[in-house]
This record gives structure tokens, C-alpha cells and sequence, in this order.
């Protein structure tokens, strides 16, 4: 025999395991039959299961779950109730879907996933895992909300049930990580708000008439008698954690049992009207603990679960047969259905309170906590309730005499399967049994075992308790109903002002509305949606973040003086650094594109003379090619755009640029060097690298690995470039038109590349390398191509300057891996003892050069021609 | 050891191989063997070793040194697990030339962000990453949907420069750009306003790859114009390098040097979440609401890593792995939604969870996940983030994370309740094939989330091991 923890777990996993059998096997007819055993397996082994605690430390697979069970009075109660309850609607589904009704599987594997997730609930201790399976609940019961999309009020009803919970929900998330953290009044605050949604109190009360788009199945197992009774539950439970808030549970439990009478009494959807007595009843019991009731809250569970069940399934009969759900169109089914009309008989007198029904005794039970509140809340609680239980009469009266009384109104009549009713009549012999011997109650409740922190279940239940207080108010309010029945009949039961005050769904709908649009606005105003102001938004919130941090450790600081290592150039530097400034400054001055390009690039030459200066002659070298390549680039793109002044940049924007640049300015300037590296580099590159040009053993051996990437940003920018202009077509013949020119080119072509190859082999030692040379190769091979033409510069060179490049990267990036061979570092310097020059460093600036050579080469070439295109 | 520069090398060397000699097989190859050598380093780190690459063996001073370590590790992986998948997903199209080498070179700059140790060169990778994301982005586009690249380009560019600036500044301030030699170089130079400055600019640069808030409006007009696997691997990694950074900053290159940092982080999370959120609820395209989640999440990471305590910042980098897979998944199952419907405008859409019931578990799972029900992966990181926040009583900032995912939820149910429940206005297109890729990320999000402990403690090791301690170098 399995032991109490594996059977346990047998109620946990089987549903699970049956939900992706039914699903994965698409089960149908045969899913339902499965989910029935499930349903019975789950309760009579939780019947079985000895009460305590239950714990499994070995494994925890999520922060904060632990595999802690209670199994006790209560989560039995609801334990049962859920698998019970599970086994009677399934069975009530097989007769209700008709071979007709689409998405069997699904239905079946979320209903099956829906009790897994609620038995969980009921059964696990450790809150997180408890909050797991309470989102899972409500998560099907979105799918099943919306199990028939079609129509607009499932989808909308499952969105703001889904909504209500889960925002409900999160303040239990709150709870639980304020759980020994937070004051306790918070805490039952918080876990209250997240019953109060579930159970569908007000103010959160309108979720539960919008679920009833569900298939009648769903609404008579999750919308009366199990998930809404979680929040039930939770409070139950939580009464563990702390004392609850009594007084406001008192005013919005009893509010609510009145509002929901109220809105049931007015109006007129069958179902609509059941889910608003559901409402109603869970109020009741809401108050029933704000009152301080304890013991007995298992008798108003069962009571309401039993009658409420059994009439939803009534429902689901009716709207099968008839067609319609609208009271005002029904009657006459007494005569067509004498069996659902003794059913309806029963179950309406337990909701009525009709003494010897459950309904009563829980009403008695309610009744006499009531009488035991002090002061005008006790007032306020005894008005509300003997309100709702008089409305109650009046709807249950209703109920009974338009549905099974009259004339046959509706248009048309299906038969209903034998197998629908086996289910509503369990329920309703049950609450006839249960209603003339209440003492089962007892016996049942007492069965279950004590509940965790309260005592056993001693109150003795009887028909008779004597002619007392709670009797005679009950039996007003009986006689109370009758005449709001008469008053309902005067009235043909049109009370709309009483929905229009009470029901929130259609503000709630306004709201979602309002936010949506809300949110548009909002966005739009944010500038999501305009790219103009991108570029001010970004400088200027780093500006201002920079200067805001400056500013604030100066002011922590107290006395901090920039050193500013500011020494003014001799004039030939100062007069090329204003140069350049003006030249850069010119740039938005001018109208024409060819002009400010000229500007820009101007002052580009300018920084390859001041580099000059600084005897950085690679640099300037490089400086020189790297300019000149994207001048003619910029001007082969520039004459294809349509010749139209550019638009001046607004005032405020080159305000914003002459703030960055001043920043960035002053902050290279006080970001001076108390230990500059570069005399470091010029030091170690003869001795350590085996080459006197610094810049290049930097750029090949110290920091190589930088120019791997960036010889790999070229190449990526050429694919991008290629990309863009793909689909352009060519123009054959050359594009220099004047004779001079194209001879003096071709000319060149054969000095230009011996240069080239020149400045590549001294590179290591003096100013060149492979970047140099490669950028100098590049521009003769333009040079040739706008000279000759496409046609005969494609004969001269047959292969493609792109996979020059790619051959060029694979060399850069496949020499650095040759030391590795012989247990060196990536990238570490191989040379051969004779012939210095043949060093792994050199491979690597060949790479570089068929790189640079290629990337450039193609890019020109592949532009140059499109130009003709356009014009 | 040599071997961290694997995850870089295998896609520089595919994208040269496939450049010169285009293929399926190859790119396939090299994303397979790429993804074994992160496994490969996630299983040697993952006691909190640590492990150093000292390129050409020079130094740190004057040289690059590579550095692998647990946080580094997991980022690589998720990064190629998330290129393969996105790979598989168009295995049967024929791919555009020139995509797989730049889709390689993606690769390769995003592998170096997460094992550089050196700041120009994290310059460099944030070069390959633009130029070439900027390529995949241009490549498939044509038309006015061009327009959108131009803030994609012009922003991040701009924030290269400043980078840039900001790499310069360091070489005068610290002498080095090596991480770990600025972190013992910031320590002794405490207060300094140019300090603070300087860092303030890195954190700009970051927050805007992060896409943090007022950073983010490069975002959300490129993503949607993307194709689908570029897209999936764009909102799954690339903002998501920007994070890793952010808590690189944090942890390794200015640890506790500049506090003020992470009130700021704090301060942008706020607005990212909402705004990201709120972004959302306004969009009408289904990637577009999709594109707006990215920076609504990034809002719980710059939380995470602006609380500043061990368990906030692992709840952060949970969330990043979260959100690779769960946004790489979804952007994936939306395009497949858009192909059914013929648009991803939500009001063309509809009737998904009927016809394509299998799209529509996946989807409803993912969604769930990003919006943080449990027991979905979003949940885990949402819950470990909210309990810091409960033990420092910063209950603000809870109602705010929460309402957060009330707004993810509210975006996520607009998608669900249009594109697959309500009547589609058109039949819906055949089936297109890629389903089961996406499902391998959602299988990837479902072992994230049963499996959340371990990975919790395994990213709390990789925070705590991520400081500024260089060994001596060999």
C-alpha cells in the first residue's frame, strides 16, 4: 500500500498527468472519462490520507518553494469538495457537450488542469508555491472564460477576470514577501484584498457575471463552488498568520451579500442572476468571519456549493433545451422536465433559506453571529443580511415559478441527454438529506479532522433549535421575500437603475479603454514617436547627467581644483588648430552640400598637418588616405541625392552641440594623464615587440587584437554598404571623361602600388604598414577603375576586391592562432631568427593591408557607377 | 588560457568562411561549435573560477587581457544558444547572401562585450556590434521602412563617440584601460569629481546600449522592421549587453566607488519600467508591443542592479536570461502569427488559438512568462527582486515593479484576445515551418523556470566572483 506522502502526491500529480494525456493524445469523448476517474481517484485517496504535516526537504527547485503540505479539517474540506464536485461536472460534461462541441481535448485537459492547480492550492503550506498554484487557477480560469472567443463578451469577460485576480493577486505576492518583514495589520490587509478579488467581493465584485461566457460546466465548478471558495479558503487559513481586519471584513462581507441580492433580484439571465448569488453568498461568509465566526464556515461552504452546483447545472439544462437563458422568455418546463422541476424545487428552497433545507441552517448559523455584533455595526450586518436572505425569496420564487410554471415561450426544444441529470440529482438528494438531517453535517465536518489552530468541529446541528430569535427574524425575512416577489411581478421585474449604480464592469470597460488611449497620448507626449528630438533628448541628458555628478562631488568635495594641463602650441599649431575649428564651425554655415562637405573635409586634412607636427607621420599618413577615400565616397553618394539646399539645423540644436563639444573639450583637458603611457609604448617597442615604429608595433602586437576587430568593422561596413545598394545597375565605359587624367592614372597604377608594397614591408621599423599601404593600393586601383571602366578593369583584375578582403581577415585572424601551436599566447609575436621581417606581426599587417585594400576598392567601385543611374 | 577566445574566434572565423564560401552547413557548424565552447566555459567557471587571456602575453598595462568568468560564461551562452535558435528558425528559407557573415561578426562583437577585459577594446566590440547590426538591419529593409534605421544608426553612433571620449578620459585618468587596473586606480582617487564624471559617461553609454530611459528611443521604430530571426536575436541580446555591462560597471570596474551611480540606475529603472509599459499598451503591431516589453524589462534590470545587494543583482541577470529566451521566443512565434494572419496589425489579425493551437500554447506560455506568473521563468526573478525590495521596505518601488507587470499583462492579453481569440477577418495562411525552433526556447524558458534555484545560486556565484581581483598574470 502506498504511503501517506506518495498518495499525497497521487492528488497533486495526477491531474497534471491526466491533463497532458488528455491534451497531447487529443482525447475527446474518452478525455472526459479519464477526467472523471481523475476526479475520483483524487478524492478517495485524499479520504485516505492520514491528517498532519507533510514535508519534503531533499530538493528545492525554485527560490522559496518548499515541498511543505497541511493536510488537515480544512484543506480536506475543500480538498474533497474540489475532487467531488470535479467528478459530478465531469460527469455532467459528458452528457452536456454534444459530439458537436469543438475543442473537447482542451476543455477537458484545462478543466483537469484547473482541479490540479486548485487541489494544490488547498493542500501545499509553503506560501509561495501556494501563490504557484492560486495564479494557475486563475490563469484556466481565463482559458475557460474565453473557451467560446467568438463572442466579444467571453473575451472581454476572461480579460477582466483575468485582470481582477491577477492584480489581486499581487498584493499576496506583496504579503508573502512581507511575511516577517512588514507589520501583521499590513499583512492580513493584503492577503484580504487577494481573497476579496478571488471570491469576487465587492468592489471587485463584477468580474464574476462576465465569466458566465464559460461553458455551463465551468461556471457550475469554478464560479460557484471552487475558485471563487479559494479566497474563502485563504482567509480561513491565514487566520493562522494574524487576526483578521474584523470590522472591515464585517462591512464588506455583509455590503456585499446585499449588493449581490440586489443585482440578482435585478436581473434576468439565468446564469447572470446564479452568479450574482454566488456573490451574495460568499459575502455571506466573508462576514461570517469578520463577525468572528470560526467553526461552521465548512456548513455555509458545503450548503452554498451543493444548491449553487446543482442550479448551474439546471441552467446549463435550460439553455441546452430552450435555447435561451432569459428568464422572460422561459416557463413551462414543469411539464416537459418534471424531474428538473423537483430538482429546481429543492435546490431554490436551500437557496431561499426554506427551513429544513442546508441554506437554512447556515443562514441560522449566520444569523445568530450576527446578533452577537455590538453596536451600529452589528445593525448594519443584521439589515444587509435579512435584505439579501428576503431578496433571496423573492429571486428562488422566481426562479421557480417563471422556469417550470406558465406557458411554453421558448422557440425551441432539444431533448436533454439522460446523463446531464444524474449529476443535478446527486446534488439535489444530497441537500434534501442534508437539509432534514442537519446532525450529518457534524458527523462529516467532524470526520474531516481538526483544522490546523482551531479546535474540533463540536457545534451540533438540528433541525430544531426552538423558537428563538434567529427563527423568527428568518421567518420575517421569508415573508419579506414573498413580497418583493409580488412587488417584482408588479414591476415586470425591471429594476435598471439598480444595475446601472451597482455594476462596475461597464466602468471597468471604460477604464480599460481610457488607459489604452491614455497611454497613446502618453507615449506620444514622451517622444517615443518623433526622431527629431532623439538626438537633443540623448546629449542632453548626458550632458546633464555628467555635469549633475561633477557638480555634486565638487559640492561633496568641498576644495577640489582641476588641474588643467594647459600649455598654449607655438603659432604654427595654433594657427592650424583655429583652422580647424574654423573650418569645422563652417560646416553648418554653408547651404550646399558640396561645400560643407568640402568644409568638413578641410578640416579633416587640417588634423593630418597637426599630426604632423606631433611627429605622428602614421598617423597623418593614414589621416591623408582615410579622408580622401571618404571624400570621394561622400561625393559619389551626394551627386545621386536630388540637388536641394539642405535644411539649416534649428538655433537650439547647435547650441547643444557647442555645449558637448565644450564638455568633452574641458574634460579631456582636466582628464590629464599624471602618468601618461605613450613614452611607456616607445620605450618597450624596440626591446619588446622587435619594431621602432611604435604606432605600428601598437597596433599589430600590443593592441592588435583591437585592430583584428576594427579590420572587421571594415569588412562588416562594406557587407552593410553592399547590402544597401544592391540591385543598382551599372554603367559600363569609364568615368573619367578627360584624356589627361585617365593616362596620368594609368600611368601611376605601377609606381602608386611599389609605393605601396614600400610602406607595408618598412612598416614595422618606420611610418607605414599594412592599413597605410593598404589605403594607398586601394585608391591607385580607383583610380585605374575610373580611368578604364568597369569592363576592362574587371579583365585587368579578375578577382573580386571582396574576397580580397575576406582572405585579408582570414590571414589576420588565423596567424595570431600559429603561436598558440607551440603553447604561446593567442596573438603572441612569432619571428624567425633570419630573416626578422617574416614574423607572425607581419602576416598580420598583410591581412590588415589585403583588408583595408579590398574594402575600400570595392566600396568605390561599387558606388562609383550608381551615380549614372540616378541622373 | 587560451581557450576563452573561443566564443569570439569560431564566429570570426565562420563569418571569414562563409564570406568567402557561402553555406548552410558552415554557418551551422560554426553556431554548433561555438555554442559547445560556451557550454564548455560555463562548466569550467562554474565554481567561480576564473580564467585570463593575456593577448600576445603582454600585460594588462599595455596590453588586451580576456577575461572569463562566471558572469561572462553565462552571458556567452545565452547569447549563441539564442543565434543558433534564431538560425534554425529560418533553416528553411533560403537566407539573403551576406546575412550569415554578418550574422557571425554580430556574434564575435557580442561574445568579445562579454569577455573583454579592457575598455577600448569593449569600444571595439560595441564598433562590430553597431556596424553590423546596422547592416542586418538595412539588409532585408527596403523603402520607408529605411527611415527607422537612421535613429537606430545616428543615436548609437553618437553614443560611440562618447564612448569613445569616455575611453580616452581613462587612459589620463587611471593610465590603463584595463578593468580591473581602473577599479584599483578609481579606489585611491574617491570623491574625485572627474571621476565621477567619467563615470556618469560610461553609464550613459551603457543605459543607452541598455535602453534605459531617456536612452531608449533608438528601440522601439527598428525592431519591428527587422526580420524575424535578426529581430529575435536583436530584442533578446543586444539591449541585454548594455545590462551586462551595467553590472560589469557595478561590479568589476567601479565597485562601490561611485555610489551615486546606483541611485541613479534606481531613478532611471522607474520611468524605463513604466513608460516601457505604457509604450506597450499604445502600440497597435504586434512586434511593435513586443519591442515596447524589452525596455518595460530592462526597467526591472537597472532595479535589480541599482538595489546594489547580491540577491537583487542575480535577480537582475535571472531576468536577463529570462528575457533572452522568453523575447527571442516571442518575437519568433509572432512572426509565425504574423505569417498566418498576412499582417501583425492586431485588428487584421485573429483566430490563432483555434487554427494554430500550437503557436498559441507556446505564445501563451511566453507571454505569461514575461508578464511574471508563476510558475513561468519571469515569476522567479520578479520574486527574488520584490523580496530585496521588501528587506530594504522600499515599498514603492514594489507597487511600481508590480504594476509593471499588470501592464505587461495588460499588453500581453490586448495580443492574445485579438490575434488569437477573436474572428480573424481573413482565412488564415498555411502553416509556416519554425514552430519548433521557437519551441526550443520555450523548452529553454520552461527549464529556467523549474529550475530556478539552481540557476539563482549559480548567477549569485557569478555576481559574487565577478569583482575586481586579478591574478598575477602567468
Amino acid at each position: 500500500m502506498l504511503s501517506d506522502f506518495h498518495l499525497l502526491l497521487l492528488v497533486l500529480l495526477l491531474p497534471f498527468a491526466a491533463a497532458l494525456v488528455v491534451a497531447a493524445l487529443r482525447l475527446r469523448e474518452a478525455g472526459g472519462w479519464i477526467a472523471l476517474g481523475t476526479a475520483v481517484a483524487c478524492t478517495v485517496a485524499l479520504w485516505k490520507v492520514e491528517a498532519g504535516h507533510y514535508y519534503e526537504s531533499s530538493w528545492t527547485p525554485m527560490p522559496g518553494v518548499q515541498f511543505s503540505f497541511l493536510v488537515d479539517g480544512l484543506s480536506r474540506l475543500f480538498g474533497l469538495l474540489v475532487g467531488g464536485m470535479g467528478a459530478l461536472i465531469f460527469l455532467y460534461a459528458l452528457g452536456y457537450l454534444g459530439p458537436k462541441f469543438k475543442g473537447q481535448s482542451r476543455f477537458y485537459a484545462l478543466l483537469l488542469l484547473f482541479m490540479g492547480a486548485m487541489l494544490g492550492s488547498v493542500l501545499v503550506s509553503a506560501p509561495v508555491l501556494f501563490f504557484t498554484f492560486w495564479e494557475m487557477t486563475g490563469m484556466a480560469s481565463f482559458l475557460l472564460i474565453g473557451f467560446n472567443a467568438e463572442g466579444r463578451e467571453a473575451r472581454e469577460g476572461a480579460r477582466t477576470a483575468l485582470l481582477i485576480t491577477f492584480g489581486t493577486g499581487l498584493c499576496l505576492l506583496v504579503a508573502i514577501c512581507l511575511i516577517g518583514r512588514g507589520g501583521p495589520g499590513m499583512l492580513m490587509l493584503l492577503i484580504m484584498i487577494a481573497a476579496l478579488g478571488k471570491s469576487a467581493q465587492f468592489p471587485f465584485h463584477f468580474w464574476l457575471p462576465g465569466a458566465m461566457s464559460a461553458p455551463t460546466p465551468v461556471s457550475a465548478y469554478l464560479h460557484s463552488a471552487t475558485l471563487v471558495n479559494l479566497g474563502i479558503y485563504l482567509m480561513a487559513r491565514s487566520q493562522l498568520l494574524g487576526t483578521l481586519p474584523a470590522d472591515v471584513l464585517t462591512l464588506i462581507g455583509f455590503g456585499t451579500m446585499l449588493l449581490g441580492a440586489l443585482l440578482a433580484f435585478a436581473s434576468h439571465d439565468l446564469k447572470t442572476i446564479l452568479a450574482w448569488s454566488t456573490v451574495s453568498a460568499l459575502g455571506g461568509i466573508f462576514g461570517f468571519y469578520g463577525a468572528g465566526g470560526t467553526t461552521g464556515d465548512g456548513v455555509q461552504i458545503l450548503s452554498h456549493a451543493g444548491y449553487k452546483a446543482a442550479l448551474f447545472m439546471l441552467a446549463g439544462i435550460v439553455d441546452h433545451a430552450c435555447g435561451t437563458r432569459d428568464l422572460r422568455q422561459l416557463g413551462g418546463l414543469g411539464r416537459k422536465m418534471p424531474l428538473l422541476a423537483v430538482i429546481g424545487a429543492i435546490t431554490l428552497a436551500s437557496m431561499a433559506g426554506i427551513p429544513g433545507t442546508p441554506g437554512f441552517v447556515a443562514k441560522e448559523l449566520l444569523l445568530t453571529k450576527v446578533l452577537s455584533i455590538q453596536g451600529p455595526l452589528g445593525w448594519y450586518a443584521l439589515l444587509c443580511l435579512l435584505g439579501s436572505a428576503a431578496l433571496m425569496v423573492a429571486i428562488a420564487a422566481r426562479l421557480f415559478l417563471h422556469l417550470f410554471y406558465g406557458a411554453y415561450k421558448a422557440k425551441a426544444w432539444h431533448s436533454p441527454s439522460p446523463l446531464v441529470l444524474i449529476s443535478p440529482t446527486l446534488l439535489a438528494t444530497a441537500v434534501l438529506a442534508f437539509g432534514v438531517r442537519p446532525q450529518w453535517f457534524g458527523t462529516l465536518l467532524h470526520a474531516l479532522g481538526p483544522m490546523e489552530g482551531r479546535g474540533a468541529e463540536v457545534h451540533s446541528y438540528a433541525l430544531w433549535h426552538g423558537w428563538n430569535r434567529p427563527l423568527s427574524l428568518s421567518l420575517a425575512a421569508i415573508f419579506a421575500g414573498v413580497g418583493l416577489y409580488f412587488l417584482g411581478q408588479k414591476r415586470g421585474w425591471r429594476f435598471e437603475p439598480v444595475v446601472r449604480w451597482l455594476d462596475f464592469a461597464p466602468a471597468f470597460q471604460r477604464g480599460h479603454e481610457w488607459l489604452l488611449k491614455a497611454s497613446a497620448r502618453l507615449t506620444r507626449l514622451s517622444g517615443a514617436q518623433n526622431p527629431t528630438c532623439f538626438l537633443p533628448i540623448m546629449l542632453g541628458t548626458a550632458l546633464a547627467l555628467v555635469l549633475t555628478f561633477v557638480a555634486a562631488a565638487v559640492v561633496m568635495e568641498g576644495d577640489w581644483k582641476p588641474t588643467i594641463t594647459l600649455t598654449l602650441p607655438d603659432p604654427v599649431r595654433t594657427v592650424i588648430a583655429l583652422l580647424i575649428a574654423a573650418c569645422v564651425l563652417a560646416v553648418p554655415w554653408f547651404h550646399g552640400r558640396i561645400a560643407a562637405l568640402v568644409a568638413l573635409s578641410a578640416s579633416g586634412f587640417l588634423v593630418s598637418f597637426y599630426f604632423l607636427l606631433y611627429r605622428a607621420p602614421d598617423l597623418a599618413l593614414t589621416q591623408v588616405v582615410v579622408e580622401t577615400a571618404l571624400l570621394f565616397l561622400v561625393v559619389m553618394l551626394l551627386r545621386t541625392l536630388p540637388d536641394r539646399p539642405s535644411p539649416r539645423p534649428p538655433r537650439s540644436a547647435l547650441w547643444l552641440a557647442v555645449a558637448v563639444g565644450a564638455i568633452a573639450t574641458v574634460a579631456i583637458l582636466i582628464a590629464g594623464a599624471a602618468d601618461p603611457i605613450g613614452p611607456k609604448y616607445l620605450e618597450m617597442s624596440r626591446p619588446l615587440a622587435g619594431g621602432r615604429n611604435a604606432v605600428n608595433t601598437i597596433l599589430v602586437d600590443f593592441r592588435g587584437f583591437d585592430t583584428l576587430g576594427e579590420i572587421a568593422v571594415l569588412v562588416i561596413a562594406m557587407l552593410g554598404a553592399l547590402g544597401l545598394v544592391k540591385g543598382t545597375r551599372h554603367r559600363e565605359g569609364p568615368w573619367l571623361e578627360s584624356f589627361i587624367l585617365r593616362q596620368l592614372s594609368l600611368l601611376l597604377v605601377v609606381p602608386v602600388n611599389l609605393l605601396a608594397l614600400w610602406l607595408l614591408l618598412r612598416g614595422h621599423d618606420a611610418p607605414g604598414g599594412g592599413f597605410i599601404a593598404g589605403g594607398v593600393t586601394a585608391l591607385s586601383l580607383v583610380m585605374l577603375h575610373l580611368a578604364i571602366g568597369r569592363e576592362r578593369f574587371g579583365q585587368l583584375f579578375p578577382w573580386d576586391p571582396l574576397r580580397m578582403a575576406g582572405y585579408g581577415f582570414l590571414i589576420a585572424l588565423i596567424t595570431p592562432l600559429l603561436p598558440t601551436a607551440s603553447g604561446g599566447w593567442f596573438f603572441q609575436r612569432i619571428a624567425w631568427e633570419k630573416w626578422p621581417l617574416l614574423s607572425t606581426t607581419f602576416l598580420f599587417d598583410l591581412g590588415v593591408y589585403l583588408v583595408v585594400t579590398g574594402v575600400i576598392a570595392k566600396l568605390i567601385t561599387t558606388l562609383a557607377p550608381a551615380k549614372e543611374e540616378a541622373a | 588560457m587560451n581557450a576563452i577566445i573561443l566564443p569570439i574566434f569560431l564566429p570570426f572565423l565562420t563569418a571569414a568562411l562563409t564570406l568567402l564560401w557561402p553555406g548552410r552547413l558552415l554557418a551551422m557548424t560554426g553556431m554548433l561549435a561555438q555554442l559547445t565552447a560556451a557550454l564548455w566555459l560555463v562548466i569550467e567557471t562554474a565554481g567561480g573560477e576564473r580564467f585570463l587571456l593575456p593577448l600576445g602575453g603582454w600585460g594588462a598595462t599595455h596590453g588586451i587581457v580576456l577575461v572569463a568568468d562566471l558572469l561572462s560564461a553565462v552571458m556567452v551562452l545565452a547569447a549563441a544558444l539564442t543565434a543558433l535558435v534564431a538560425q534554425l528558425y529560418s533553416y528553411h528559407e533560403p537566407e539573403p547572401p551576406l546575412r550569415t557573415p554578418l550574422w557571425h561578426f554580430l556574434l564575435a562583437g557580442v561574445q568579445l562585450s562579454f569577455l573583454t577585459g579592457d575598455l577600448f577594446n569593449l569600444f571595439v566590440a560595441f564598433e562590430l556590434i553597431l556596424v553590423a547590426s546596422c547592416g542586418l538591419l538595412t539588409l532585408g529593409v527596403k523603402g520607408r521602412a529605411l527611415r527607422h534605421a537612421l535613429p537606430y544608426l545616428s543615436l548609437n553612433l553618437l553614443g560611440g563617440v562618447l564612448f569613445f571620449v569616455a575611453a580616452g578620459m581613462a587612459y589620463g585618468l587611471f593610465g590603463t584601460l584595463n578593468f580591473v587596473g581602473i577599479a584599483e586606480a578609481a579606489a585611491s582617487m574617491n570623491g574625485d569629481p572627474r571621476l565621477h564624471g567619467w563615470a556618469a559617461l560610461l553609464l550613459v553609454v551603457f543605459a543607452l546600449k541598455a535602453g534605459a530611459f531617456p536612452l531608449y528611443y533608438w528601440l522601439p521604430g527598428a525592431y519591428p522592421i527587422v526580420p524575424a530571426p535578426v529581430a529575435a536575436f536583436f530584442a533578446g541580446v543586444l539591449t541585454k549587453v548594455g545590462i551586462y555591462l551595467l553590472l560589469r560597471m557595478e561590479l568589476t570596474i567601479l565597485p562601490g566607488s561611485v555610489d551615486s551611480l546606483q541611485k541613479l540606475l534606481l531613478v532611471m529603472a522607474v520611468p524605463t519600467m513604466l513608460l516601457g509599459g505604457i509604450g506597450a499598451l499604445a502600440q497597435q503591431h504586434l512586434r511593435a508591443i513586443l519591442s515596447f516589453h524589452i525596455i518595460s524589462q530592462i526597467g526591472y534590470m537597472l532595479l535589480g542592479i541599482g538595489l546594489g545587494t547580491r540577491q537583487a543583482m542575480a535577480a537582475a541577470l535571472f531576468f536577463v536570461l529570462h528575457n533572452i529566451v522568453v523575447k527571442s521566443s516571442l518575437f519568433l512565434l509572432g512572426d509565425l502569427a504574423r505569417r498566418r494572419c498576412g499582417s501583425d496589425d492586431l485588428r487584421q489579425m485573429g483566430d490563432l488559438a483555434r487554427v494554430a493551437p500550437g503557436l498559441a500554447l507556446l505564445f501563451f506560455l511566453q507571454a505569461f512568462a514575461l508578464a511574471g506568473l508563476p510558475p513561468l521563468s519571469g515569476f522567479w526573478p520578479k520574486l527574488t527582486l520584490l523580496s530585496a525590495l521588501a528587506t530594504q521596505q522600499a515599498v514603492l518601488l514594489m507597487a511600481i515593479a508590480l504594476i509593471t507587470g499588470l501592464l505587461t499583462l495588460l499588453s500581453m492579453l490586448k495580443i492574445w484576445n485579438a490575434a488569437f481569440w477573436q474572428p480573424a477577418p481573413h482565412p488564415a495562411a498555411p502553416a509556416a515551418s519554425g514552430l519548433w525552433a521557437a519551441a526550443l526556447l520555450v523548452a529553454a524558458a520552461l527549464a529556467l523556470a523549474f529550475g530556478a534555484q539552481p540557476v539563482l545560486t549559480l548567477l549569485e556565484t557569478a555576481i559574487a566572483t565577478a569583482g575586481p581581483t586579478q591574478e598575477v598574470l602567468p
